[in-house]
């Protein structure tokens, strides 16, 4: 028995997977450890279905390892696993009723019918569908039926649980409380949960980590503050949050672009790329006072109004444009055409790593 | 307006929709059966019946007849289940190919068919020829003439009836149903009880019902390859109608007939209601 403190609930060494010719995923190397709860955040077509359906046993990889909880897992069927799996559309049975589709991998670990029962029907307390356990899945709307979907995976103590993007069905608000609900019935079982999804702002309101994955491998592993504040490449700065990227040769005193913008900044490197959050660009009629580092003069191109924030395109003098996204205020909001002065610290200039395939320019 | 007359109002127009093809099931169908009927009770009023039920002939044509049914829709219902599953997990041009020779069947003739079956099974047919190669037998044996005759020909001619229905429903499951299955523990033989038979057991009574009764009521095969060896039901009501000209007991053997058939597919539909209990159709997402 390996000792269960220092193993990882689940690591996968080099696992490759390809269809033919087409590599679905190339290397891939994760560590989760127990209790954590690990998003796979990737667009649709990047690997992240295939790494989901390898880890729960659906797809066997050509090469690599597979572990759970020390255990070599590499070839085992999906049901020896011992893995709850949550997925997109529930996968509810629809001939069984609720209680009964909570009930069946209990049944098909061969309790008996009155400890499945038992057990499927504190599974339901659980997420407070105890009275529903009569009824069948189609009578029952999306939100209970993914609460049903998630009482099946969690009921026979799985050592890993999988969420293959089961929100994307859910409206908006509903999706809120669901997020809430899943991640504090995790918290309360400890259950080390892997979790697939295409939607960056679900990652980085859910996870302890997020393994940015894209082309079959994975771009970045690191915690929602990591991942979104240092980008390690271009694909995953643009794909998590928005951003402004600027592209120059490297100066004594920071990066000048092509039409003449420097930009000081806190950190040296010597990547000619850096990233500025939208966010971290203010935006006011007069110079400010107190001067950032770096200051700019620009003409509003267009303006977006969201609600809370508001999001305008700026015409740097020169040819720039960038994104500026200001908490909205009725007081000050400005027009299309109208002279405005950009500000940005130093520290907000992040240097952005070149991809180590890209050619150096 | 008025709620009520609304609904009147379209239950008229719903009316006015059916009522042609009322009229020429009526005119076509009904009409006649109520004719039958009254055929069968001339002269002798139910004497007719209770010469059938009292005859031990035409009692165990009928169980034989029966039986015959039972047997093609067993062999029917065996093959066309794996064959069903396999077609569902085709390419669509693999379906395409696969429903094409399912399908050719039902647009040759019966008649034809028949007789290739004649010609297959014959004394010099291909397959006594490659027995007798193999060295499986010495002569050629009797093939055809006979109740295997008849069953084999039945069973491939109602193959599509049992298929499509078994298809349909197999093809209309969800596959993550079968990942979650085995994700969450089931084995090939729990997958397949727990949830591939239940999920398709409609399409498996329409198949069976369709077959059985199609089975009870078939003529030319018997006529053709059983060489008046396999007696079933409607050849006794052609000699009776034919060579007797006994209309009235023609008739009241058909009355029989259509009365068994009733009875299975009240069976088959008691049957269904039992299996599909409580839960919103499956069918109908």
């Amino acid at each position: 028995m390996p000792d269960l403190r220092n193993t990882s609930a689940l690591k996968l060494e080099n696992i490759r997977k390809s269809f033919g010719r087409v590599d679905a995923l190339s290397s891939i190397n994760l560590e989760v450890s127990a209790g954590e709860f690990l998003t796979i955040l990737g667009p649709s077509g990047s690997g992240k279905t295939t790494l989901l359906r390898l880890i729960a046993g659906f797809v066997m990889p050509d090469s690599g390892k597979l572990a759970i909880f020390g255990h070599d897992m590499t070839m085992a069927s999906a049901g020896k696993r011992q893995i709850g799996m949550v997925f997109q559309h529930y996968a509810l049975f629809p001939h069984l009723t609720v209680l009964e589709n909570v009930m069946f991998p209990l049944e098909m670990r061969k309790h008996s019918r009155r400890e499945a029962a038992e057990k499927a029907s504190s599974a339901l307390a659980a997420v407070r569908l105890e009275s529903f356990g009569d009824r069948y899945p189609k009578q029952l709307s999306g939100g209970q039926q993914q609460r049903v979907a998630l009482a099946r995976a969690v009921v026979f103590e799985p050592k890993l649980l999988l969420l293959d993007e089961p929100f994307s069905a859910l409206d908006r608000r509903l999706r809120e409380s669901m997020q809430r609900e899943v991640k504090q019935l995790q918290a309360s079982l400890n259950l080390t949960t892997i979790f697939i999804t295409h939607d960056q702002e679900e990652a980085l309101v859910m996870s302890d980590r997020i393994a940015i994955i894209d082309r079959g491998t994975i771009q970045q592993l690191g915690s929602p503050n990591e991942i979104y504040y240092h980008p390690q490449s271009i694909t995953v700065a643009q794909f998590i949050g928005e951003s402004n990227i600027l592209e120059g040769t490297e100066t004594p005193e920071g990066l000048r672009t092509a039409s003449g913008m420097l930009l000081r900044r806190a950190s040296p490197s010597n990547s000619g790329r850096i990233l500025v959050r939208p966010e971290a660009i203010r935006i006011t009629r007069e110079p400010a006072a107190g001067a950032a580092a770096n200051q700019f003069k620009g003409k509003i191109a267009s303006r977006t109004f969201v609600g809370g924030f508001t999001i305008y395109q700026v015409n740097v003098q020169g040819g720039d444009t960038l994104t500026v996204r200001c908490l909205a205020d009725e007081e000050t909001m400005f027009e299309a055409s109208q002279e405005v002065n950009l500000s940005i610290r130093e520290a907000d200039c992040r240097p952005l790593p070149r991809d180590a395939k890209e050619a150096r320019v | 307006m008025n709620l009520r007359l609304q609904a009147i109002k379209a239950q008229a127009g719903a009316l006015a929709l059916v009522s042609p093809a009322l009229a020429l099931l009526g005119l076509l169908f009904f009409y006649p059966i109520v004719l039958l009927f009254f055929t069968t009770l001339e002269g002798d009023n139910i004497g007719n019946y209770a010469k059938v039920v009292s005859s031990g002939t035409s009692m165990q044509v009928f169980f034989n007849t029966l039986r015959i049914a039972v047997i093609v829709t067993v062999v029917d219902l065996l093959l066309a289940y794996p064959l069903a599953v396999y077609i569902s997990g085709l390419s669509p041009t693999g379906k395409a190919i696969a429903f094409f020779l399912v399908l050719i069947p039902l647009w040759t003739s019966q008649l034809v068919r028949t007789y290739a079956w004649m010609v297959l099974l014959g004394r010099q047919g291909p397959i006594n020829n490659i027995l007798v190669w193999l060295g499986v037998i010495d002569a050629p044996i009797r093939l055809a003439n006979s109740e295997f005759a008849v069953v084999a020909g039945m069973t491939h001619i109602m193959l599509p009836y049992m298929l499509l229905p078994i298809y349909n429903s197999i093809s209309k499951i969800d596959h993550s149903l079968f990942d979650a299955a085995k994700g969450l523990g089931a084995g090939a033989l729990s997958t397949f009880t727990r949830v591939l038979v239940p999920l398709s057991i409609q399409g498996v009574l329409a198949g069976v019902s369709l077959v059985l009764v199609l089975s009870l009521g078939v003529f030319i095969m018997p006529a053709l390859l059983g060489g008046g060896r396999v007696p079933v039901i409607a050849l006794l009501i052609e000699q009776q109608a034919g060579s007797f000209l006994n209309w009235a007991m023609a008739g009241t053997l058909s009355a029989v007939l259509m009365v068994i058939v009733m009875i299975t597919f009240l069976v088959i539909k008691f049957l269904t209601r039992m299996f599909v209990r409580g839960r919103i159709d499956v069918a109908s997402t």
